[in-house]
């Protein structure tokens, strides 16, 4: 097999890492926040897949295992509580919603 | 292979994950607050007991958990504050129109992350326990769910507590990604000594941004206001000391194993981190009229003064911040259980000038609260100076003079909004707001935990050495 080219794979999943970041930072609206959250978590994923294949370990795929459950569990309870805002606001922007304030 | 010797070894975390499910299950046939707090009241006392049955020794239990003396203690000191919290719960809850059963799941299975956490010794164990911790922490937060401000700052507090796990996360592949090891000691082979190379400089760097934002310093610390003066008062109280404890012993672990603080520029960075985190929590605390807060800066700095300890990378530096450990939980939780024991059906005396007078309506409270700020300020004779004083000692070991006058200059900053607190409750007023309807007044466990709460804070700070020859330090 080819040396797998660890550079240009950890070069995309820092891109995609940076995408995630700009969008929790930019976007207004919780889900997109959401959303570019599970970006980043995926980007650690992918991350941990190349370094396992890079190291010859089956480690980092087990990691991406356990990476996923976790993203899906803060998922889960991420919705709820964005269901349960919506209702009390009738709104998913951070501009709007922003009590917590000195 | 997991041995059964090794079971035994981890029997207070397979107590905690069965509490939950036993009270999970009660829950299902039979839905009564009492009983579930009883139950979960009663899993964290058998966890510690068997606790402190077990051999003080170092052992490891597969490649996961380490169970060492820096561990048995921390998992006691969180099952000890994660026990108070739960007797502060039952007064707080019963007064409230929500369903009050599945708290006591979920404070048990964020007792579980939080102790897992301090005995992890591979990435795989710690980003687990840690989403256990967070994922629990989040429903925490928002439980009181017709609460507009409760349920903003979960929202706010689960995308900031995803994006720091995120930076854990891609810290940890640039690590992996050098060594190809994910435990602590194979870490520890492959790093000490040589210059790490650039993948692993920028995974640590990574790492810390994420730490930072869970022990809330600065300047990752600006979810830290907002969630406490949000959340209710033992929620919050969890949430500045289990899980800040629970992450600071990992970040000790990780970075001793490492021997990352032999390299300049992390250790700068840590420096500049702890010394941004005591002027800046300092600072901000002056001008808070909330005392939730107030708390929360006050905790942004005394994680700056633990850092003093962390930094001295030391024997001593370790034990100075174990003990400082102990001093901050009970500060923290007496701070908290005191808003607790003063808050009723129309909710919490959040604002300072709610303790107006307090001096003259309630004099042992207020001297309690009195003792709590002192304390949390370190003025001698109070649990405070002794923490702060092992914290230097520990630093002037290692010769970190810097830190130590920045350690002296910024609680004298600090001093200032502790001592104005103290000085609203003595002020007599003709406006003095009184509580009237509170749920101390019935409640027996609160007057308990405020009693034992008082008189630990004034024994470890008038003669801590019994204390030191208990935990065998």
């Amino acid at each position: 097999m080819n040396e797998l080219p660890i550079n240009a794979g950890l070069l995309l999943a820092g891109l995609l890492f940076l995408t995630g970041l700009l969008g929790v930072i930019t976007r207004r609206n919780i889900l997109f926040m959401l959303m570019s959250v599970e970006i980043m978590f995926n980007a650690a994923g992918l991350a941990f897949v190349l370094a396992g294949a890079h190291n010859g370990q089956a480690d980092g795929q087990v990691m991406l295992i356990f990476i996923l459950a976790m993203a899906a569990a803060e998922v889960a309870v991420g919705l709820a509580l964005i269901l349960q805002m919506y209702r009390l606001n009738k709104t998913v922007d951070t501009d709007v919603i922003n009590r917590l304030r000195d | 292979m997991v041995t059964l010797n090794d079971l035994s070894i981890i029997l207070p975390e397979i107590i905690l994950a069965c509490g939950a499910v036993v009270v999970m299950l009660l829950i299902a046939l039979y839905r009564n607050h009492f009983i579930s707090n009883l139950l979960t009241l009663i899993t964290f006392a058998v966890a510690m007991a068997v606790l402190v049955g077990q051999s003080n020794s170092q052992q490891e239990v597969t490649a996961l958990f380490m169970v060492d003396p820096l561990g048995i203690f921390l998992t006691g000191l969180i099952l000890c504050a994660a026990f108070i919290i739960t007797l502060m719960s039952f007064p707080y809850f019963h007064i409230q129109k929500e369903v009050k059963e599945e708290y006591y799941i979920l404070l048990i299975l964020a007792t579980l992350g939080a102790v897992c956490m301090s005995i992890s010794n591979h990435f795989i164990s710690f980003v687990l326990s840690l989403e256990l911790l967070s994922v629990s922490l989040f429903a925490l937060i928002g439980y009181l769910k017709k609460e507009n401000i409760s349920v903003e700052a979960a929202v706010k507090y689960l995308i900031m507590a995803a994006v720091a796990t995120s930076f854990i996360l891609f810290g940890f592949a640039l690590i992996y990604t050098s060594t190809g090891r994910m435990d602590l000691q194979g870490l520890g082979e492959n790093l000490k000594g040589g210059d790490p190379d650039i993948l692993v400089l920028a995974g640590l760097a990574l790492a810390i941004v994420g730490f930072g934002f869970k022990m809330a310093l600065v300047p990752f610390h600006l979810w830290t206001p907002d969630i406490y003066s949000a959340a209710p008062a033992p929620v919050a109280a969890f949430v500045a000391t289990i899980s800040k404890g629970a992450a600071f012993v990992f970040l000790l672990r990780f970075f001793y194993s490492i021997g990352g603080l032999e390299h300049e520029s992390i250790w700068i960075a840590f420096a500049v981190i702890a010394t941004a985190s005591m002027f800046i929590g300092n600072w901000l605390g002056l001008r808070q009229q909330n005392i939730k807060r107030l708390i929360a800066y006050s905790s942004i700095s005394h994680l700056g003064y633990l850092m003093v300890g962390f930094l001295a990378f030391s024997e001593a530096g370790i034990r100075a911040s174990a003990f400082y450990l102990v001093i901050y939980f009970a500060g923290i939780l007496a701070a908290f259980g005191m808003i607790a024991y003063l808050s009723g059906r129309k909710g919490e005396p959040v604002m300072i000038e709610d303790y107006r007078g307090l001096f003259w309506s309630k004099p042992w409270l207020a001297a309690f609260f009195t003792l709590v700020m002192l304390s949390l300020a370190g003025i001698p004779f109070t649990a405070g100076f002794m923490g702060k004083f092992y914290v230097l000692t520990s630093g002037m070991g290692a010769g970190k003079i810097f830190l130590l006058i920045v350690l002296v200059l910024s609680s004298t900053i600090g001093l200032f909004y502790y001592l104005r607190v103290v000085a609203t409750m003595l002020s007599r007023a003709d406006t003095a707001t009184t509580i009237e309807d509170y749920i101390g007044k019935q409640s027996f466990a609160l007057k308990i935990i405020v009693a034992a709460l008082f008189i630990l804070l004034l024994w470890l700070g008038v003669y801590p050495n019994t204390f030191f020859a208990m935990m065998g330090m």
